[in-house]
């Protein structure tokens, strides 16, 4: 009877092991094999060829503008957002705490959609769009506002719980040390989360880069304008030109695996952060 | 006046954290905050600090008052409950911080705050850890790191946040007695936050016993000992056995009333003013029954319950426990030989 219920046990661990790897492998393995097997398939050369196109260098250049403003903006935002959450109590925490999630739980055409309604000639900021004579809509700094509100969460949640679980000791020793904001911000408080921000603004930048939903409806897709490296990849999709889609792909894919090895990079950096990050708060 | 407290109060949302307390510390005195948790102390000792607001009255430090002050202008150290030290700075840089955040003006240069450091950190006798992080450090030598770090600003005022509340008995011992020599030594006004009766009497110049957010006592440590003005006080700073008794109008107690003669009293008796005997006698009337005896330690400590019940604590010498061979479930008789009353009996 107990060996029966020895060898079931192994079984269904077994079994369970299959089931994850199979997923793994159809949802994970598979696809990402695809993206590269076919970017290569026509040689090192074509492959070189269609990213060195003059669309694809454009949406390349595009995406990294998008970035360069988004990414300080956002991890400014995320830091201060994360100070204030867990250094104040203040009424409506908890509301901003929800609000902090909208952009992962809003899907990104809604968002998009927002700010067409918001920002087109007849939106509700149209006024001021049509005195300051700037075009928001259909260019690029429609595109900003759009990743902007699609990645503002993501350095601010990955410090929220780094920076409770640090609590503000060491920020009061700092002040009755004679301290100021600036010098307790920039000694004492930045080196301690130097980890989480870093892997947040990874992670905030990996989405930067991907974001197709929202970007796409404000876009417009007006070529060599508003093209980013994802809409490039739905553009060549769209005329048949799979192996140059499957070439910019694989840049969105390199951008998703470095960020991955940055993470395990930093956990076994910050040890601290590692286990904040397993035992108290799941992931 | 080195630091004065006028009406202070201060509310958590509904909960009243300290309630109107006023108290002042003498220069170069060190005193200590002490009271159960949730009593206020630490509350107070933040208020000084600067590191929470008084909802209204007013802190005055050598003659100014800094209410409103920054808690980064009240020249005041600081020692926290679990150190705070910056655990991504060397014990060197720790206590360097002090220093090297000042103004330029103010700042001293590379060398002069080399030297400052290593004779602070020779004066707490950790000159040969200066280059280790705190992670690496015990508990007591962290304390010490703090300490070194509270000093490096020079402050007029120290304030120390249950300063050996997390380390173990051994080392709490040394490290207080160590912190009274030094206090001797460099004469800073501190204050002390502790729930620790032991400590505090054994640490300080005088003693500021809190409850519930209110001052009970202010005194040294044998003034509040000896002279307690509460039972709230008496209770606090040692184990008490209480009695009802009654008092005739010639003064008298009476412990074992046969009637209803004179005035009911609660009398609050320290474990070491219990006499035991095996007969009753005029100064041991009470009948009671052994219940437990522990021998370890310098005193051996009696559990007994008289006829009602009621638990009893003696502490009695080692040779008198000899003497008079007691058992457990041994029936005896206790008296009192010295005895606390109170008038007012508002806290019972």
């Amino acid at each position: 009877m107990m060996k029966f219920k020895k060898v079931f046990v192994y079984c269904f661990r077994i079994s369970l092991i299959l089931i994850s790897l199979c997923f793994l492998l159809l949802f994970l393995v598979i696809p990402l094999f695809v993206v590269f097997f076919n970017a290569f398939s026509q040689g090192l050369p074509v492959y070189i060829g269609n990213i060195s196109r003059k669309e694809t260098v454009e949406s390349i250049l595009l995406t990294l503008k998008i970035l360069i403003i988004v990414l300080p903006v956002n991890t400014i935002f995320g830091i201060a957002c994360a100070w204030y959450i867990t250094r104040y109590t203040f009424r409506g925490k908890k509301v901003l705490l929800t609000f902090l999630d909208l952009p992962f739980t809003v899907s990104p055409v809604v968002a998009g959609t927002i700010f067409i309604f918001l920002f087109s000639i007849n939106g509700l900021l149209g006024i001021l769009v049509e005195k300051w004579e700037v075009q928001i809509i259909f260019a690029f700094p429609g595109m900003v506002i759009a990743t902007l509100f699609v990645t503002f969460p993501f350095v601010a949640r990955e410090l929220i719980p780094i920076m409770e679980e640090q609590g503000q000791e060491m920020e009061e020793a700092g002040r009755m040390l004679g301290a100021n904001v600036w010098q307790i911000l920039l000694k004492i408080t930045l080196p301690n989360i130097r980890w989480a921000l870093f892997y947040g603004m990874v992670l905030c930048a990996a989405r930067c880069v991907g974001e197709f939903g929202a970007v796409s409806v404000v876009s417009g897709h007006i070529r060599g304008k508003t093209i980013t490296i994802p809409l490039e990849v739905e553009i060549l999709y769209n005329e048949y030109n799979l192996v140059g889609a499957f070439c910019v792909a694989s840049l969105l894919c390199l951008v998703g695996l470095i960020s991955l090895i940055f993470r395990k990079w930093i956990e076994k950096r910050d040890p601290v952060y590692l286990y904040i990050k397993t035992h108290k708060y799941g992931d | 006046m080195s630091i004065e407290l006028i009406d202070v109060s201060k509310k958590f949302g509904s909960f009243v954290a300290v309630d109107s307390v006023s108290f002042s510390v003498n220069k170069g005195e060190l005193l200590a905050l002490l009271g159960p948790s949730g009593s206020g102390k630490t509350t107070i000792l933040r208020i000084i600090a600067g590191l929470e607001k008084a909802d209204s009255g007013s802190v005055i430090l050598e003659g100014r008052d800094v209410t409103k002050d920054d808690p980064r202008d009240r020249g005041i150290g600081f020692v926290f409950q679990h150190y705070a030290l910056f655990r991504h700075m060397t014990v060197f840089e720790n206590v360097a911080f002090g220093l090297r955040v000042k103004p330029r003006k103010l700042r001293p240069n590379e060398s002069e705050i080399r030297k400052q450091v290593m004779d602070l950190l020779s004066l707490v006798q950790l000159d040969f850890l200066a280059h280790h992080y705190p992670m690496q450090l015990s508990g007591g030598q962290r304390q010490r790191v703090a300490l070194a770090r509270a000093l490096a600003i020079q402050p007029s005022i120290l304030l120390l946040d249950e300063p050996f509340g997390s380390l173990d008995a051994r080392v709490r011992k040394e490290l207080r007695r160590w912190l009274r020599k030094l206090h001797d030594e460099i004469h800073v006004t501190s204050v002390f936050v502790t729930h620790d009766q032991e400590e505090a009497l054994e640490v300080s110049d005088r003693v500021v016993i809190t409850n519930q957010g209110r001052i009970e006592q202010i005194g040294s440590p044998e003034e509040v000992y000896f002279a307690p003005r509460t039972p709230f006080v008496f209770q606090f700073l040692g184990d008490v056995n209480l009695f009802h008794a009654r008092e005739l109008s010639n003064g008298e107690l009476i412990f074992i009333p046969d009637d209803d003669s004179g005035v009911e009293k609660r009398v609050f008796v320290r474990p070491n003013q219990i006499s035991i005997a095996l007969n009753w006698s005029q100064k041991n009337p009470i009948p009671a029954t052994i219940h437990y005896i522990n021998t370890a330690g310098p005193m051996v400590k009696v559990e007994l319950k008289d006829k009602k019940g009621n638990p009893l604590l003696a502490f009695i010498s080692i040779e008198e426990y000899q003497q008079l061979n007691l058992k457990k479930n041994m029936n005896v008789f206790i008296g009192v030989k010295s005895h606390h009353t109170f008038e007012n009996m508002s806290h019972f």
